[in-house]
């Protein structure tokens, strides 16, 4: 049972009676007479319990954009109803109206819309449907509610696809210039072609020469069909913010960047997200399919305050990188995390692995340096010196170790991870 | 981000109501103050200068040499031979006290008075039907009435049997009738401000009041002396306005029920951590400074110049200080041992040096980089 405004001024209105008939009969009259008044009123309104909720619409969106959901109503009881209706979800699904105005005569249907404008990746639930269900005099109300589940997951928004035709046309100079040279590391056999003026003798197939009276070349294209893994450590480190984002999702950003040019690439994407335990993962999907999947995978992926457990996420990595792969994770440069977590597990990664570790930068980092305004800025600035000391120190001992690593701020981080997979390729050396 | 503009707009709708019915509220109790506030006060006071008030004849009457002295219980008035004795509303006396002070006073001149104060003042006088107030002339032989011609009189009516003059009579009942050193009156009108002026009503009053030697103006203050026992703010209330409080209660009550309840539970959800990355280095800079480690920072400082300017300059990791330092002058000039002490040298000794310190290599890597 509920009231609405009408009931107060009703309220008001009996000081009429009580100002021409001062007695305290009449107060208790006119009390009684809004009492009657209002449980008619409840009685003859529409009943929430006749009413028939069912929800239809997408069930996924990236960030940023909007989804609408949509309520569909039956009214299956024999009064009409009229009120209102809240569609209540989670205050990060950003739900908007409020309230919806529902006026359903007895056996029909209204269909409303629902718009959520979500904040933040994830799985994204509504909570209980209210109606309240206003009688015909409008005093008294009928208030109820309805449990239709729904999920929309909430993609991460892939805003570095920007850079993805760049970078494409990066890959098919690669194609072409590659084509022309010689056999080498991370090449394979594409064609044989007859022998034109300036091609290196070296290429040329001897055995199919013999067989034709042509001289016959072998052409080489840039390999194909390799394999990358990419490996986002959602352990507390990832928690840290960057500027507005978490440094998780300017790795998911990247990662997707990253899967789309490979799977371009003709190469085949795997995903892993653990911490100490495993959040997500993407195995031998087909081509078409990988990048959906792996959006899917990385809508519900928080960051957990745990600390990594790096030998068992190197020895997931193993388990599942079976061939030669391109091992690319994503975490921090940060040294006690490191040391105590990867390091000792790493030659075992890198002797069977191509290894990439891709660090987001905190250009916070380099305000704090330069800072000089006052005293606690100075000390800012020798922290800030210091950390960055430590950082190139990991780096270094990284490297030495045959890591290769990327370390950049959120806005160049997608790209730059990107640059290092095209540089690898260049190179051969997946 | 929030939308707050949309967010606004709908607090603003849902707080329509509430506000409409508080604004009702306040209406209703602003009309029913401003009645309240048009009370008996001031209403034939000679201090008051409101169209109700009398201060217009007590003036008029200071200046004839009549002193006007307001009193305010009936045991107040101080009474002589030649003293003229005004009650302008007799309900306000009980008919004994107006019998103690026709005998204590040389004239009293009572408005309005009941049959039983009537009894007690005058002989064989009934009060009779009220009559509307109006100009009357006098018809009668009282000087002052003559001089005064047509005055503004009506209120309570009065016949007499003999023995009293009656003046400004309408069918036999008279509105001005006097009876030896009592003098009864219908109504006070013509003493107000508003009236004072009009026809014969100031000579009248003068003419009536200005006899004696001194005017006794008696006109009871409520609660200045207990007439029917104490009567609190409680008693003066009046029962409807205290009813209409109630009501307003009930509405209060109503209105309570209608905000308090929900339209569904308020929905709840974890929230992700939020940490600043930079967070960590932070701190550490507030440890440095809070445990004045400025030989650490400093340390950092040169290190983190060191390092830069053995970048720019080409040098490996394995360069030795002196090596450093040499590069440097070979690049910038400058005195070689200055440099040094500069890159290398003591722990400044308070905050001012180490930001001293922070500039110096500030400017010793602009120094090398635009050299």
């Amino acid at each position: 049972m509920a009231l609405t405004g009408r009931a107060p001024l009703l309220a008001l209105l009996g000081i009429v009676p009580v100002a021409l008939l001062p007695s305290l009969w009449t107060v208790l009259a006119v009390a009684l007479l809004l009492l009657a008044v209002t449980a008619a009123d409840v009685a003859l309104a529409g009943p929430v319990s006749a009413l028939q909720v069912s929800r239809s619409g997408p069930t996924g969106c990236r960030l940023g954009t909007e989804a609408r959901v949509q309520l569909s109503l039956v009214n299956a009881g024999s009064r009409r109803l009229r009120g209102v209706l809240r569609d209540a979800w989670v205050p990060s699904a950003g739900a908007g109206p409020r309230l919806h105005d529902v006026d359903i005569p007895p056996g029909e249907r209204r269909i409303l819309t629902t718009t959520l404008r979500p904040t933040r990746r994830g799985d994204r639930h509504p909570a209980r449907i209210t109606v309240r269900s206003v009688g015909p005099l409008g005093v008294g109300a009928r208030q109820g509610a309805h449990v239709v589940p729904w999920r929309l997951r909430v993609q991460p928004p892939f805003t570095s696809r920007k850079f993805l035709p760049e970078r494409l046309s990066r890959l098919r100079q690669l194609d072409g210039l590659v084509a022309a040279r010689v056999r080498g590391q991370g090449t394979e056999f594409d064609t044989l072609r007859d022998y034109v003026d300036g091609d290196d003798v070296r290429s040329i197939d001897w055995r199919a020469t013999a067989r034709r009276s042509e001289v016959v070349v072998r052409t080489w294209r840039p390999e194909r069909d390799r394999r990358l893994l990419l490996v986002l450590d959602t352990s507390r480190t990832s928690a840290g913010r960057v500027g507005d984002v978490p440094r998780l999702d300017a790795a998911l950003d990247a990662a997707l960047l990253l899967t789309a040019l490979a799977t371009r690439a003709g190469d085949r994407v795997d995903l892993l997200a653990m911490d100490r335990e495993l959040r997500a993962a993407v195995q031998d999907v087909g081509r078409n399919e990988v990048l959906s999947q792996m959006v899917d995978a990385m809508a519900g992926l928080e960051p957990a305050l745990v600390e990594s457990d790096g030998r068992r996420l190197a020895s997931e990595i193993l388990r599942r990188a079976r061939r030669r792969s391109l091992v690319v994770l994503f975490t921090t440069l940060d040294r006690a995390a490191l040391e105590e977590g990867l390091l000792p597990s790493l030659p075992s990664l890198t002797s069977r692995h191509t290894v990439v570790l891709a660090s987001v930068g905190d250009p916070r980092v380099e305000e704090m340096l330069l800072a000089r305004s006052e005293v606690s800025a100075v000390y800012d600035a020798a922290a800030a010196e210091r950390h960055r000391e430590e950082r190139r120190r990991t780096t270094a001992l990284l490297r030495r170790r045959g890591v290769e690593v990327v370390d950049a701020p959120p806005a160049a981080f997608a790209p730059a991870v990107a640059d290092a997979y095209l540089n690898l390729k260049a190179a051969g050396r997946l | 981000m929030t939308a707050t503009g949309s967010r606004g707009r709908s607090v603003a709708r849902s707080a329509r109501g509430p506000v409409l019915v508080v604004l009702a509220l306040v209406l209703t109790g602003v009309v029913v103050a401003s009645y309240a506030a048009t009370g008996p006060k001031g209403v034939l006071d000679p201090r008051a200068y409101n169209p109700e008030g009398a201060h217009a004849v007590a003036t008029l009457l200071t200046h004839r040499g009549v002193p006007v002295r307001r009193v305010e219980t009936a045991e107040a008035v101080a009474g002589s031979e030649s003293t003229t004795v005004f009650v302008p509303i007799a309900a306000a006396l009980t008919s004994s006290e107006l019998g103690q002070l026709a005998g204590r006073s040389g004239h009293l001149v009572v408005v309005g008075a009941d049959g039983a104060q009537v009894a007690v003042l005058g002989h064989g006088l009934t009060v009779a039907p009220d009559v509307g107030v109006e100009g009357r002339s006098p018809a009668c032989t009282l000087s002052a009435a003559v001089a005064a011609g047509d005055v503004d009189l009506g209120g309570t009516t009065y016949r007499s049997t003999g023995g009293a003059v009656e003046c400004y009579a309408t069918a036999g009942r008279a509105t001005l009738v006097q009876q030896g050193r009592v003098t009864f009156l219908g109504s006070a009108d013509l003493f107000t401000n508003a009236r004072l002026a009009r026809r014969g009503n100031a000579a009248l009053a003068l003419r009536l009041l200005a006899d004696g030697s001194d005017v006794q103006w008696l006109l009871p203050r409520p609660g200045a002396r207990d007439v029917a026992g104490d009567r609190s703010l409680n008693d003066l209330v009046p029962r409807s306005l205290k009813l209409a409080a109630l009501q307003l209660l009930v509405v209060l009550a109503v209105l309570a029920l209608w905000r308090a309840r929900r339209l569904g539970a308020v929905v709840t959800e974890p929230l992700p951590v939020v940490v600043r990355a930079a967070e960590a280095i932070e701190g550490r800079s507030r440890l440095y400074r809070a445990s004045r480690s400025r030989s650490t920072a400093a340390e950092a400082l040169r290190a983190g110049t060191r390092d830069r300017l053995a970048r720019r300059l080409g040098l490996g990791p394995e360069t030795t200080r002196q090596g450093v330092v040499a590069a440097v002058v070979a690049r910038t000039g400058g005195d070689p041992a200055a440099l040094d002490s500069l890159l290398y040298g003591a722990a400044p000794t308070d905050d001012d040096a180490l930001v001293v310190l922070a500039d110096d290599l500030d400017i010793l890597i602009l120094e090398v980089a635009g050299s």
